[in-house]
């Protein structure tokens, strides 16, 4: 019975790391840049959609579309700003560039909300923790689960029926065969940090409803997403949802099976290993080489 | 190497000196004359600060071999020196060695630490790589708090009693920065040799196209792994510097964000280069207490009580400016930009 | 319809690729440049295409007009938009698409009328539907050849620039691809500027051409006239002068390929 406890809070947790290493993947898939700064966006988002509840007053369900709006705003900006200028430069330098603007969020997040724990009122999600005989189940989470669910079937239906999808891959594949072939992949960069912004914003948000938000600590939570897509392979979808759920599933066997403290790290121990066994992940793309 | 017209070599001596001509000799010992003489001149905040930058530079010129002329990213430079910290306080405080013989252990400990880290690199680059690192800076601490906290004191680190010298307690700054200063100079000459030697030139190799290395018979498993223990070599030495400058250690001085730091000095200062490790050193440390003193300043006109606030965030806010500027406008960092001014005050006043 | 003016082009602002190139593709034709590798062909489309800013390049002089519009310089989709495409060297199909994906990525517009473009493409060759679900990266290198020329048709082209399609195939294989470059320029009458080292098969199915050389043109005339040309038979033919065997003790022989070479 606790094993069917472990393993459904292991979904739910993964449905969010999946959720997360989808933003990842999606700026991957067509920009080839990794994005480190994806914790700090979320939190950034999330945190603006509390403020937005608290200070403001609005209610939940104007203030989301709101600060989906403001992370599809920040997307673009960061992609404008910090990732335009350098295309085409040595991954190092797209590494620091995500991580330098990483520090200027984590800087303007510490100006404005500081070091404190901020979470949303209670209630703002309709509906409270549901218990199946001795499991429970926090219904944040079921929300996220859900959410996270349609989010996967969206950008899948996205990316694989429809025309822009396609050449959001085409540009991935080849930028200069993109070029040739009339896309304009400036806006196809723009449009994807746009889109990954906002899907890592709705994490953040989920988070916050149910952790609460701490800027020195919920960035990193978006580093634990790593494994799950590196599992699952940098550049598929199904491998983010796959790879966030296995991710998920064990790091809560570890906290239940072990000590909750060895559950810190369990995402990063499986990172190690699948980097050391198998770097191309599950689900990633074969290299195709022919001679 | 380019050298400026006119100075030619006679001898092998001559071709293989750092420091060539007369005004650069002049330089040079006026340069070191001016460190010797600095505790005289500023106060001990200052000193404070000069301690922070040089035991920075022992930790960057370790990035800069693995990052700078080995090509392999490393997102956990920080978690290298907790282990070198660690280490060495572990020895002098349950096995009573002294800090002099415990410092050269701990920093192979490193060293050898730094290696088996250094292992996913041998099948992996780019930012898989930095993944793996990453996931080093994460364990390493959480070993270090959770595994045998009665030895290393959890969460609340260890105070670290200062080293004595020939019955000298190393307490005050000045003493620090006699030892910090000594080391850095001595790192960075290091530094200078390695990166000009045919280990510099495998490295270097390496990073240019590990394929076309092996391929010109270059060892790649070999000098990859040399290059994570150099590198941890330096960092283990800074850590162990670190823990007697702070007088105590904690992993809350070890963080992602310090590695992340490293990373963004080297771009700064130019990647690759050993002046550049340290002009990167320098104006990064001193931009943050820079900030510190403006922070105030920019409070008066906002709210009170943002203030204490504004030194928190600015300091971050403008690394990652000044690192992104870099990254954009000048991305072979100050390094660069010295060459630049060198050129032009040799051929002034004409243009070439 | 496109006119290419005395054009310069730069890499990186110091390397000069091209020293004035002037060609005219007229609507509806074929028109073909030969000249040896390195001479400045592919820089020529790229300039034309727009995709030199992609390697740092610029067109520093000169000028290139289609339909009597200023394209040097522009953007490469723009200039895609205005229905000239250029189909690479060395066959670039996105590899881990479906051939089916390749050509429905060269369709510009929306989706509207994406199945009678494809039913299209399929007819003109039909082999290329028995693999429509196969990842395009596994193809031979024929049927590649033939998906970047599909892909390109399902763009709708005016002007299609082909820059070396023979490249690497077996005779039988090329000997179709050219079929089926005169077909579309038959059916759909798209014109088309084929960059070609086969320059006997160019010759044959072109109406004009220019030989280039050195990022110059240095000969251009009506494909019949290039092709009797005897410097042309000799170096790009390969048909001896008078069939006999040369000494490269012939001086003036020896300059003449010289210039051509
Ligand atoms: N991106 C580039 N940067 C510098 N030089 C280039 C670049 N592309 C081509 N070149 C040079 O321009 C010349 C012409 O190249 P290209 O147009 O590809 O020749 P062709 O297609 O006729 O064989 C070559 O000498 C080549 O080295
Ligand atoms: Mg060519």
């Amino acid at each position: 019975m606790l094993f069917l406890q472990y393993l459904v809070a292991g979904v739910l947790t993964g449905g969010l790391y999946g959720l997360i290493g989808l933003g990842i993947v999606i700026i991957y898939k067509s920009t080839k840049v990794f994005n480190f700064a994806v914790g700090a966006l979320m939190t950034f988002c999330a945190l603006v959609c509390v403020a937005l509840v608290t200070n403001v007053g609005l209610p939940f369900w104007l203030a989301l579309p709101i600060s989906l709006a403001f992370a599809a705003f920040l997307g673009l900006l960061t992609e404008r700003v910090g990732l335009r200028p350098l295309l085409a430069q040595p991954i190092l330098t797209l590494i620091m560039a995500t991580l330098a603007i990483e520090s200027i969020l984590y800087g303007t997040m510490l100006l404005f909300w500081e070091g404190y724990t901020i979470s949303f009122p209670q209630g703002v999600l309709p509906g409270q923790t549901i218990f199946l005989g001795p499991i429970f189940i926090p219904h944040e989470f079921l929300y996220a689960f859900i959410v996270a669910t349609a989010c996967f079937v969206l950008v899948g239906v996205f990316f694989f029926k429809t025309q822009m999808g396609l050449r959001m891959r085409v540009t991935a594949e080849s930028h200069v065969v993109a070029m040739a072939l009339g896309i304009n992949i400036t806006r196809i960069f723009a449009m994807s940090w746009m889109l990954a912004t906002v899907v890592g914003a709705l994490a953040g948000i989920f988070i916050g409803n149910r952790l609460g938000l701490q800027v020195a600590i919920t960035p990193s939570l978006a580093f634990k997403a790593l494994p799950a897509i590196i599992f699952g392979g940098l550049d598929s979808l199904a491998g983010a949802i796959i790879g966030g759920l296995t991710v998920g599933i064990l790091e809560k066997m570890a906290a239940g099976y072990i000590d909750p403290k060895v559950a810190e790290i369990t995402p990063y121990i499986i990172l190690l290993l699948v980097l050391l066994i198998r770097p191309q992940g599950l689900f990633g793309e074969e290299r195709i080489e022919r001679i | 190497m380019w050298r400026p017209c006119g100075v030619i070599d006679e001898t092998y001596e001559q071709d293989l000196a750092i420091v060539r001509t007369f005004p650069q000799w002049t330089l040079t010992v006026a340069a070191l004359g001016a460190l010797a003489l600095l505790p005289a001149y500023v106060s001990g905040v200052t000193l404070n600060t000069v301690n922070h930058i040089a035991i920075t530079i022992v930790a960057l010129h370790g990035v800069n071999i693995l990052t700078g002329l080995t090509g392999q990213i490393t997102l956990g430079q920080a978690a290298f020196m907790a282990i070198g910290a660690y280490s060495m306080e572990m020895m002098v405080r349950y096995w009573g060695l002294s800090f002099w013989i415990a410092t050269p252990i701990a920093m192979l400990i490193t060293g050898v630490a730094g290696v088996i880290i250094g292992l996913p690199s041998l099948r992996i680059k780019g930012f898989y790589l930095a993944m793996a690192t990453l996931a080093a800076q994460f364990i390493v601490p959480w070993i270090i708090v959770n595994v045998r906290p009665d030895l290393t004191g959890g969460t609340d680190g260890l105070t670290v009693s200062p080293p004595s010298i020939g019955g000298l307690q190393l307490t005050s700054q000045e003493s620090i920065f006699y030892l910090c200063a000594t080391v850095a100079v001595f790192s960075t000459v290091f530094a200078r040799n390695i990166a000009r030697s045919r280990y510099g030139r495998a490295f270097i190799a390496i990073r240019d196209n590990d394929i076309a290395a092996e391929i010109m018979g270059i060892a790649v498993v070999r000098y990859k792994l040399l290059s994570f223990f150099l590198c941890s070599l330096y960092a283990g030495l800074a850590g162990c510097l670190y823990a007697i400058w702070m007088r105590g250690i904690s992993v809350e001085h070890f963080t992602l964000h310090e590695s992340i730091w490293y990373l963004g000095m080297l771009i700064v200062g130019g990647m690759g280069s050993v002046v550049g490790v340290i002009l990167g050193a320098i104006m990064i440390r001193s931009l943050t207490i820079l900030v510190t003193y403006i922070g105030p300043w920019i409070a008066v006109f906002l709210p009170p009580g943002t203030g204490t606030v504004l030194e928190l965030g600015l300091g971050p806010i403008v690394f990652g400016v000044v690192v992104l500027a870099f990254l954009i406008y000048e991305p072979h960092g100050l390094a660069r930009i010295w060459e630049r001014f060198k050129a032009f005050y040799r051929l002034w006043p004409y243009s070439y | 319809m496109l006119v290419v003016q005395q054009i310069e082009v730069f890499f990186q602002h110091v390397i000069q690729v091209l020293k004035g190139v002037s060609l005219t593709v007229p609507p509806g034709q074929i028109v073909c440049v030969l000249g040896a590798n390195g001479a400045g062909k592919s820089t020529t489309l790229k300039a034309i295409s727009g995709l030199l800013a992609a390697e740092d390049g610029r067109v520093t002089d000169g000028l290139i007009e289609f339909d009597g519009k200023r394209i040097d310089n522009r953007l490469a989709h723009d200039v895609a938009g205005m229905g000239i495409t250029q189909v690479f060297e060395g066959r670039r199909v996105l590899e881990h698409l479906t051939v089916d994906e390749n050509l429905r990525a060269g369709n510009l517009g929306g989706t509207r009328g994406m199945q009678s473009k494809l039913e299209q493409v399929y007819s003109i060759f039909p082999h290329l539907k028995s693999l429509r679900k196969k990842a395009a990266g596994w193809l031979s290198g024929g049927e590649q050849q033939m998906l970047v020329i599909g892909r390109a048709i399902m763009a709708d082209p005016r002007l299609l620039l082909l820059d070396e399609p023979s490249l690497g195939l077996a005779p039988l294989l090329v000997k179709e691809i050219f079929a089926t470059i005169e077909r579309i320029n038959r059916e759909f009458s798209t014109a088309i500027l084929l960059v070609e080292q086969n320059a006997a098969r160019a010759l044959e199915i072109a109406s004009y051409a220019y030989v280039m050389e050195n990022g110059r043109i240095v000969m251009d005339g009506e494909a019949q006239v290039v092709k009797e040309n005897p410097d042309i038979k000799e170096f790009y033919l390969g048909l001896g002068e008078f069939g006999t065997r040369k000494s490269y003790k012939d001086v003036k022989h020896y300059k003449r390929r010289k210039r051509w070479l």
